[in-house]
């Protein structure tokens, strides 16, 4: 009794000392428990902070002045934009401004016109910092400037008539290096003649210019009716101090002021650029219709001695739509060009994109490869029926390539319906319209060579009436120019050397008239210079038509012409020839025997152990028959010789009496001496035919002594090509000396054709034997 | 008989015995549970309170959202505007800002704040006072009440 009221007393302690402990051990772990679980949301929360990525692409003004934001989440996950800062760095003192975003940005996901609907507005003249928050507090920033690093480009006439329209085209790149955005950019265009424009500029001005985007602005000028000369300014509205391009255009009453050509090739080509060869202008002799096509030609010129891709090349214009819903026909290449209407009022391009050359199919937008010091060209026609009545109009013809992107201007300055004027190079003066080219490939080093000029009326309806000239610019390394002599239409050929050694070719046609539809060819000759490297040379060359003038003109005469920029490769002497071979050394040969001569034939005894010796003609049953293109039988045995089509060769004619185990054998009748020399034998076999299984042996006979086997056999396992398929020739090579025997100085070869014992069709064992080689080493 | 009162002495001389024995270590046994307990629960108390400070601040987390050197002050470049952004899932108190020369160490300014409460995801924005000199390079450090750090640089234009 006393013992177990102990106990109880006890064990109530124990269990209160227990159920004490296991209480605060169990705290102690929640608690832990508890730790350990923050710790792994925090670490999940630092992870997704560092994962985050988010990056403001663009930024630019809408038309009431607030920002338009687009943001791009980068990261895998998604992000939320909780906070906007915008510091205008142009305000004096610098302001700061924030508002609350709450925008959801999927992963991968572009979100646009973020800021539009904030109260934050901007100055069109001031920069910007602006500054997103991430609901993780991750931020990304971007710049707006309107004063960063730019690039103007001021395109103007050299040369125009008094009286005549003045087109001006300002280009503004932003090349700033840095990821910015030039708000709402507006051209400037001063002059010093206090010209005004004609019409409104084209555009206005652009919203928001991103990194390397250009901004193309145009005014139309009248030029005064005296000549002089006017500085045009072009600059842009918030441009920093300095930002301007000047040039002069040079108001001039010469009547053929535009017909000097404004090409940069006058000397050797030193780098990648763009040829210009066949545009004309105009571009609409066939106004309402016809059929009539105007030439279209590009070349890129690549005179480094690396090759350069093109990936894409672009004919392009701001006016006119000439390009717009065009139908190009005799494209080279055939494949990816395409017409696009950008919507962009009479913006309109013709344009071939590697990535949309899709011969062979599919698509595998392999670049169109420039080798290094060579011209490629691109070539296409187009109707000359575009339709619009605005003519004058830059063509922008733009290449991306390997080495960056190629621009080069060409200006239409002619309006209205005209004849067509084009221009180009041909090798074939009887048919140059589909002859038609713009590069001379391999003209050798020094040496004299002609060219031929085609000048053409591309319209299908309107004739030239008075006399078309023609100009060629030869670069200064090119000597003793002279026209064709015996050419007949032109007139006053005038060839002057220039201070600087080039030449300048000018010359007339003699009737005054040029029918539409046709051609007329010119022929000159000159003389390389000597090189002693691949040289690349371009002449420029432009037809004019001068003195067309219409009554609804008030800006004098008009000119119609074209330009052909046309490439030149000279290329250094080759090579000295080679040596002739050495005549072989009859004690070592090599000996021959490739079936085509009867010198090879007669050095050799044909043998057919149960039908007939020698080599007989093609179809000669059970023997050697010689034939150099497919044999009798049907869908086996050789079809030509080794060496191609027809070419000679000797097989084993199969069939019928031919049976089976039949066994030919080709012997060399010159003995070899294999006691100071090791020999080697070389043929090619052929085994056409499902049946086909004749076993090939080269064997040896040393002073009488028997033939033995030398190597591997051949052949046996079946055909190596099934009936009526394409034969193969197969080289086969045995060593003689592989049997270890080969030593005597009186040794003879052979070689052992064995018919199967036992196939269905022994007709189809027509075995072919050609291009043997033995040959000798010294030992 | 004499027998019986011999067996009867003895028999309550244990019994006594017994009982002061079990009385006793009752009583120290009562005792030594009560002690553990006690002790156990203040342990366990300060253990909860630990463990959630330390929770919290191992929750804390704020960043630097903006910061701009004021130069039109007088006298010139005498504020620095900090706003800081608490991104962290616990609410918290800023309990000063220190502008901190990153190189030597040394305090440049500091702002204490009795006010500094942040919930989280909200902002709080505060001037520290110190002419700054351009182009160089600040630390701006941040102290919770927890004794959180949160530092960031920054560079005067």
């Amino acid at each position: 009794m006393r013992r177990g009221l102990s106990t109880v007393v006890g064990a109530v302690f124990f269990v209160v000392a227990i159920s004490s402990v296991a209480a605060y051990v169990s705290i102690s772990m929640n608690s832990l428990d508890d730790l350990a679980q923050s710790i792994i949301v925090n670490d999940a929360q630092s992870i997704d902070r560092l994962k985050e990525d988010i990056e403001i692409t663009t930024v630019t003004l809408t038309d009431t002045n607030k920002f338009n934001m687009t943001v791009f989440n980068k990261g895998p996950i998604s992000t939320k934009l909780t906070r906007l800062w915008v510091t205008d760095q142009s305000s004096n003192p610098i302001t700061h401004q924030k508002e609350d975003l709450s925008v959801l940005i999927n992963p991968g996901e572009q979100k646009q016109n973020i800021a539009t609907n904030l109260s934050i507005t901007a100055n069109p003249t001031d920069s910007y910092t602006l500054k997103v928050v991430t609901e993780r507090g991750n931020t990304a920033s971007f710049v707006l400037y309107t004063d960063i690093s730019t690039q103007i480009d001021l395109i103007v006439p050299a040369q125009v008539l008094p009286k005549a329209k003045i087109y001006v085209i300002e280009i503004i790149t932003n090349n700033s290096t840095t990821l910015s955005t030039i708000a709402n950019i507006t051209g400037i265009m001063k002059n010093d003649a206090t010209l005004t424009p004609t019409e409104t500029p084209t555009p206005t001005y652009k919203l928001g210019l991103n990194n390397n985007e250009l901004a193309i602005f145009s005014w139309t000028f009248v030029a005064p009716s005296s000549d002089g000369l006017i500085k045009f300014n072009a600059s842009y509205v918030g441009a920093p101090s300095g930002a301007y391009v000047e040039k002069i255009v040079d108001v001039s009453s010469v009547e053929n002021a535009q017909s000097a050509t404004s090409s940069e090739w006058s000397e050797k080509a030193r780098r990648v650029g763009i040829l210009i060869s066949g545009l004309p202008n105009p571009v609409e002799g066939d106004p309402g219709g016809g059929s009539g096509h105007g030439k279209y030609g590009i070349g890129i010129i690549n005179p480094l001695d690396r090759p350069v891709e093109v990936y894409a090349l672009a004919l392009s214009s701001p006016l006119g739509e000439i390009f717009k819903n065009t139908n190009p026909v005799g494209e080279e290449p055939i494949y990816g060009w395409s017409t696009l209407d950008l919507d962009l009022g009479e913006f309109s391009v013709l344009l071939w994109e590697s990535s949309n050359d899709c011969n062979p199919t599919p698509c595998t937008g392999t670049p169109r490869l420039v080798p290094g010091e060579s011209i490629v060209e691109w070539k296409v026609e187009l109707p000359n029926d575009e339709g619009d009545s605005i003519l004058e109009a830059p063509i922008f013809v733009e290449s991306l390539t390997s080495e960056g992107k190629l621009l080069a201007i060409y200006t239409l300055t002619s309006d209205e319906k005209y004849p067509t004027m084009n221009i180009f190079y041909t090798d074939d003066i009887s048919d140059p319209l589909n002859n038609w080219t713009y590069k001379h490939d391999d003209i050798p080093s020094g040496q004299r060579t002609q060219y031929n000029v085609t000048v053409q009326n591309s319209s299908d309806n309107r004739d030239l009436t008075a006399e078309v000239a023609l100009t060629i610019f030869i670069p200064k390394d090119f000597s003793n120019i002279q026209a064709d002599d015996g050419q007949t239409g032109w007139d006053d050929v005038v060839i002057v050397k220039n201070p600087d050694n080039s030449h300048f070719i000018k010359v007339d046609t003699t009737a005054t008239s040029f029918a539409k539809s046709t051609y007329k060819n010119f022929s000159f000759n000159a003389t390389a210079p000597v090189v002693t490297e691949k040289s690349l040379y371009v002449f420029a060359t432009t037809t004019f038509y001068p003195k067309w003038s219409i009554a609804s003109q008030d800006s004098g005469p008009e000119i119609a012409s074209a330009i052909s920029e046309a490439g030149v490769i000279v290329v250094p002497p080759g090579p000295p020839p080679p040596p002739p071979p050495p005549p072989p050394d009859i004690t070592h040969g090599p000996f021959t025997f490739d079936a085509d001569n009867d010198a090879d034939e007669s050095a050799w005894t044909f043998v057919s152990d149960f039908g007939t010796n020698g080599l007989l003609p093609s179809g000669s049953t059970r023997s050697w028959s010689h034939d150099t293109n497919e044999t009798p039988s049907t869908g086996v045995g050789p079809q030509s010789g080794q060496g191609g089509n027809p070419d000679g060769y000797v097989y084993t004619e199969a069939s019928s009496p031919a049976a089976l185990s039949d066994t030919f054998h080709m012997t060399f009748d010159t003995t070899l001496n294999a006691s100071t020399e090791t020999w080697q034998i070389e043929f090619y076999t052929n085994q056409r035919g499902n049946d086909n299984h004749v076993v090939a042996q080269v064997q040896i006979n040393e002073n009488g002594g028997g033939w033995v086997n030398v190597g591997s056999s051949f052949g046996g396992e079946g055909g190596e090509v099934a009936t009526g398929g394409n034969d193969v020739w197969t080289k086969r090579t045995v060593d003689l000396s592989n049997s270890g025997a080969n030593t005597d100085s009186s040794t003879q070869v052979r070689i052992l054709l064995t018919f199967p014992s036992s196939v269905t069709n022994v007709w189809h064992n027509d075995y072919g034997i050609d291009t043997v080689t033995i040959t000798g080493v010294t030992i | 008989m004499k027998l019986f009162r011999i067996t009867t002495k003895r028999g309550l001389g244990t019994v006594v015995t017994a009982m002061i024995l079990l009385t006793a270590v009752a009583m120290m046994g009562i005792f030594v549970v009560d002690w553990s307990r006690t002790n156990l629960a203040v342990h366990q108390e300060k253990l909860e309170s630990t463990f959630a400070s330390n929770l919290n601040k191992l929750n804390e987390r704020v960043i630097f959202e903006y910061i701009w050197f004021d130069a039109n002050t007088s006298p010139p470049n005498n504020i620095v505007n900090i706003t800081m952004n608490n991104v962290g899932t616990v609410g918290l108190n800023v309990t000063k800002v220190e502008l901190v020369d990153p190189t030597l160490g040394t305090i440049l300014a500091t702002n204490s704040l009795t006010n500094g409460g942040m919930i989280p995801s909200s902002t709080l924005s505060l001037n520290v006072t110190y002419t700054w000199t351009t182009n160089t390079a600040y630390d701006v450090i941040a102290t919770t009440n927890r004794d959180s750090l949160f530092k960031t640089q920054v560079v005067s234009p």
